[in-house]
């Protein structure tokens, strides 16, 4: 050891100021912590799998939804695959395997434009009622509140008494009774988020309050949207098989997986796999849904940020 | 405390007159008349029973005749379909069943979601935490009633290889037709509470006056029960309000799927049948119940919380 | 030999984490005798809670680790102690004060029920007793109309009301040592005196031992004894209180005096002063002196070796190679003398 060691240098802050690990924006983070969860992975495969079964899965065999033949109802097991009935068939013959992803063409995208629906009447209700507070909130809140008193199945039962069975009228009903929870969410974020500064930076710097909702609350309230949307889809799903299970769902000839487990459960001393095959579908797409919003929802809660 | 009440007392009154309101306009902006599904009624008859029932008369009149035996007489008006049956018998005589099904399940629900949920959250990233999480998910992800045709399946199933009837699975009457429906309407509560209390018993255990119990030197009973669990309990008890309107509407399904002749069964019957008076009753006493129930549940919050019991100071 | 009741050796505490090991504490020592106040100060991220959160084993292990190092507490070593052993420590024998007095109370629990808990746990006596010995705890700290409020919830006291029950609860069992992180810094400054006389009050009268962590140098100089200066995990110097204010060795300990506000400041003149730079990275802690990066008096061999922790007369420690004889001479900017003249 020289006396060279001892001369002094004095400060050296770039090397103090090394950080090892690598920082992340919210949503590199969040995408990481995502990939790193297998579970949620797995079941995102899963809802891709389902979707893109629905889209071809009707053209996979030679039937069609309709095509009947009375003589070989009820079958099921090896004698049927045999003859290209992986599924089996219903009590008139009809190709099972064909209907199921015929009626998940129908339970998906029902789901899938509800849960749209309700996000877009939902945040923007929220939204505004979060940002403009006072009155126009208090207003705004208490008609939701009075409405979310009995919980929204029931109106959505009698809209569709009144208006009918049939996709569209479930769609519409449905629509127009779920974004009430919604802006509930939306609210409680953007009511949260107004307190920070970069908003009232913003107001500050002569913000129009549209401009301020829509590129600043809603992207950084979007996590919580997102999770929200996640979660509702298999309670849409949920909803409409429910509706159709008590009779009031998608009418014949169409089907839907609430329908299928319908009429499956209607016969089920006579063919067990009509009901069990379409409950097997509806429970397999509404846990593969609550499993990813779970993983969604804890990859993006910043608290657990590592 | 009183204002409280007060308050919530008078919001639920006009939450109660909103929906009746809109039941109303809703069902009998239907087109046609409920009697149009029947067989062919000659004209006089049909005159007579729309004058009986005041169909013939502007709807606006129909609405106050309806809010007036609402509210002051509580009178729910008449079946149109069994004529001569009042919607009001026939709800005093259905609802005590979907009551005792819907109490059973609340309570299986409450017995076995929060102990699962306490001990996934002390065990929390261990093998028991990810079994109970799997069952309380596969809870929230499989639909009541298919629970329930799931259940009565596997019934059948052994009878159909054993000859033995462990359980009936429809009708009512003796305890074990109870056994089922509730199980099978409780799975869903069963897996919403469980996750409640994981994430609030994870909450609660992380917050510093568990650190300073630890401090004390208290053994991990007290420290988990006393502080822990006491603490974690609270939003779990806010859900009791929405248990029972879940419960509630699972109750529709499952009273048809075991051929219970309970409420629910009768409100889904309705439907079908066009038979107005019977769905707006019920509607309107579902409501009633619904609201009653969270102002319940929100005094039974404030009594718990001594924070909102005896007001906070210094704040 | 003074009688030390606490005296913690070459402890080394790390944490592993998903990202890799941190290396909180490296090779820590120091002491408290009984019935003196041991102030130990530094900023934030310097090892300070980790340390006395070690001695009574509430750093939750995993992630944490305790890799080498005694702990000796009235001679015993608490680095060995099971679980079992430690709980009857905890609260027994020694009592612990933290930062927040807003969250460290059970918000369903009445006060004088918190106290009580801790007095039949170790001392085994009734409810009734344990709530009369909790009452006269009450008393202790001052709390007024204490017969009254001891059925109370910790929302119905305001922040200093519920520090001063967190006190007594730390206390209820005449502990020997009582530890007390950073106890002031979440209140006002009228508060802050009134819990610093407090505590001067319990120790006139129980004599118990305090190691009081704060980065408050004023506090330091109003209650302690003897200060500990900590940064980046490691002990950078010890003292008695008048010799760190009257004669600090250690140019970190330098810039803490210095950037204390003083109200004969000519702000035309003089700059409030602060320590540039950030605390170092404890992923990859530095492999000699931890102050090295923001040192102004940093050589060499500051960054390649740490620096020896010699004892100098009157029991001033300190850790930095300005002492050594091969360094160069440099003046101590609070004295004004010369490092190297002998002191």
């Amino acid at each position: 050891m020289n006396n060279n060691e001892f001369l002094i240098i004095g400060k050296d802050l770039k090397e103090g100021e090394k950080i090892s690990k690598p920082s992340l924006t919210y949503w590199q983070d969040a995408y990481r912590r995502i990939k790193e969860n297998k579970v949620t992975v797995f079941f995102f495969l899963a809802i891709i799998a389902l979707i893109v079964m629905s889209i071809i899965g009707p053209y996979l065999n030679r039937f069609s939804y309709r095509e009947q033949n009375l003589d070989f109802a009820f079958q099921f097991g090896r004698e049927a695959i045999e003859k290209g009935h992986y599924f089996g068939t219903d009590d008139f013959g009809r190709d099972v395997f064909t209907r199921i992803w015929e009626g998940g063409r129908i339970s998906l995208s029902i789901a899938l434009v509800v849960v749209l629906l309700e996000g877009i009447i939902g945040t923007l209700y929220g939204g505004i009622a979060g940002y403009f507070g006072g009155k126009i909130d208090t207003v705004m809140m208490r008609i939701v509140e009075i409405f979310l008193a009995i919980p929204t199945l029931i109106y959505i039962i009698l809209l569709m008494v009144v208006m009918g069975p049939g996709v569209l009228t479930i769609i519409i009903a449905m629509g127009a009774t779920r974004w009430m929870p919604m802006a509930l969410i939306v609210r409680g974020e953007v009511i949260k988020l107004k307190e920070q500064e970069y908003v009232m930076a913003a107001i500050n710097l002569g913000a129009s309050p549209m401009w301020i909702i829509t590129k600043h609350l809603i992207p950084n309230s979007m996590g919580q949207i997102i999770v929200k949307l996640t979660m509702d889809i298999p309670d849409a799903i949920f909803t409409e098989a429910f509706l159709s299970f008590i009779g009031i769902g998608v009418p014949a000839p169409l089907a839907s997986w609430g329908s299928l487990a319908n009429d499956g459960y209607k016969l089920l001393v006579r063919g067990a796999h009509l009901f069990i095959i379409p409950a097997i579908f509806i429970s397999l797409t509404t846990l593969s849904f609550n499993m990813v919003g779970d993983g969604l929802r804890d990859a993006l809660d910043p608290k657990l940020r590592k | 405390m009183l204002k409280f009440i007060f308050k919530k007392i008078t919001m639920g009154i006009l939450t109660l007159w909103a929906i009746a309101t809109l039941t109303f306009f809703l069902l009998h902006s239907l087109p046609g008349d409920p009697f149009a599904s029947e067989k062919k009624i000659p004209p006089v008859i049909k005159a007579r029973l729309m004058e009986k029932y005041n169909l013939d008369k502007p709807l606006v009149y129909q609405y106050g005749l309806y809010i007036k035996d609402l509210f002051l007489h509580q009178d729910l008006g008449i079946s149109m379909k069994v004529r001569g049956r009042s919607v009001n018998d026939m709800i005093k005589s259905n609802f005590p069943r979907s009551f005792i099904l819907g109490l059973t399940s609340i309570i299986i629900a409450i017995i076995v979601g929060i102990p699962l949920g306490i001990i996934a959250g002390l065990h929390r990233g261990k093998f028991l935490d990810s079994l109970s999480m799997i069952v309380a998910v596969l809870g929230i992800s499989v639909p009541s009633f298919i629970f329930g045709g799931i259940l009565q399946w596997i019934v059948l199933f052994i009878k159909f290889k054993t000859d033995v009837s462990i359980l009936p699975i429809a009708g009512w009457g003796t305890f074990p037709h109870i056994i089922m429906p509730s199980i099978a309407l409780s799975i869903f509560s069963i897996a919403v509470i469980a996750r409640m209390m994981r994430a609030s018993m994870i909450e609660v255990l992380a917050q510093d006056y568990i650190r300073t119990a630890r401090a004390k030197g208290l053994n991990n009973f007290q420290i988990i029960v006393k502080h822990g669990i006491r603490n974690a309990i609270m939003p779990v008890i806010t859900y009791l309000g929405p248990l029972f309107a879940a419960v509630t509407t699972g109750s529709f399904v499952i009273e048809t799927v075991f051929s219970i002749p309970g409420l629910g069964r009768y409100f889904s019957q309705s439907i079908l049948d066009n038979d107005y008076t019977v769905t707006l009753g019920v509607v309107v006493f579902y409501a009633c119940l619904l609201i009653a129930m969270m102002i319940l549940v929100d005094l039974a919050y404030g009594l718990i919380d001594p924070r909102i019991r005896r007001g906070a100071k210094n704040e | 030999m003074e009688d030390r009741i606490l005296e913690v050796k070459n402890l080394h505490v790390s944490f592993n984490t998903y990202a890799g090991e941190v290396k909180a504490i490296r090779g820590v020592n120091f002491h408290v005798n009984k019935g003196e106040t041991l102030a130990i100060v530094g900023e934030s991220g310097s090892g300070k809670s980790v340390s006395v959160q070690t001695v009574m084993k509430l750093i939750p292990m995993p992630p944490g680790e305790i890799k080498e190092g005694e702990i000796l507490f009235k001679g015993r070593d608490l680095v060995k102690y099971n679980e079992n052993d430690m709980r009857k420590i905890r609260g027994g024998e020694i009592g612990m004060i933290f930062q927040d007095p807003m969250t460290s109370l059970n918000p369903t629990m009445t006060v004088g029920k918190q106290i009580a808990e801790g007095i039949i746990a170790h001392r085994g006596v009734k409810k009734k007793e344990a709530m009369e010995m909790a009452l006269k705890m009450l008393e202790a700290v001052h709390i007024p109309n204490a017969h009254e409020r001891i059925n109370e919830y910790p929302h119905q006291f305001s922040g200093g009301m519920r520090q001063r029950v967190v006190i007594a609860i730390a206390l209820a069992c005449n502990p020997d040592l009582l530890i007390a992180d950073e106890p002031t810094t979440a209140l006002d400054v009228t508060v802050q005196a009134q819990i610093l006389d407090l505590m001067k009050e319990i120790k006139e009268k129980s004599n118990t031992a305090i190691i009081l962590i704060t980065h408050d140098l004023g506090v330091v100089a109003d209650i302690a004894q003897r200060v500990a200066v900590m940064y980046g995990g490691e002990i950078m110097e010890e003292a008695k209180v008048e010799d760190i204010f009257k004669n600090p060795k250690h140019p970190y300990t330098w810039g803490l005096i210095k950037s204390i506000p003083r109200l004969n400041i000519d702000s035309s003149k003089e700059k409030l002063l602060s320590i540039d730079g950030t605390p170092p990275d404890l992923f990859s802690p530095p492999i000699g002196c931890p102050f090295a990066p923001r040192c102004e008096y940093a050589m060499g061999i500051c960054k390649t070796q740490k620096p020896v922790f010699v004892e100098k007369e009157n029991s001033h420690k300190v850790a930095c190679w300005l002492e050594d004889k091969r360094a160069e001479e440099v003046i101590n900017p609070i004295t004004s003398k010369s490092t190297k003249k002998m002191d």
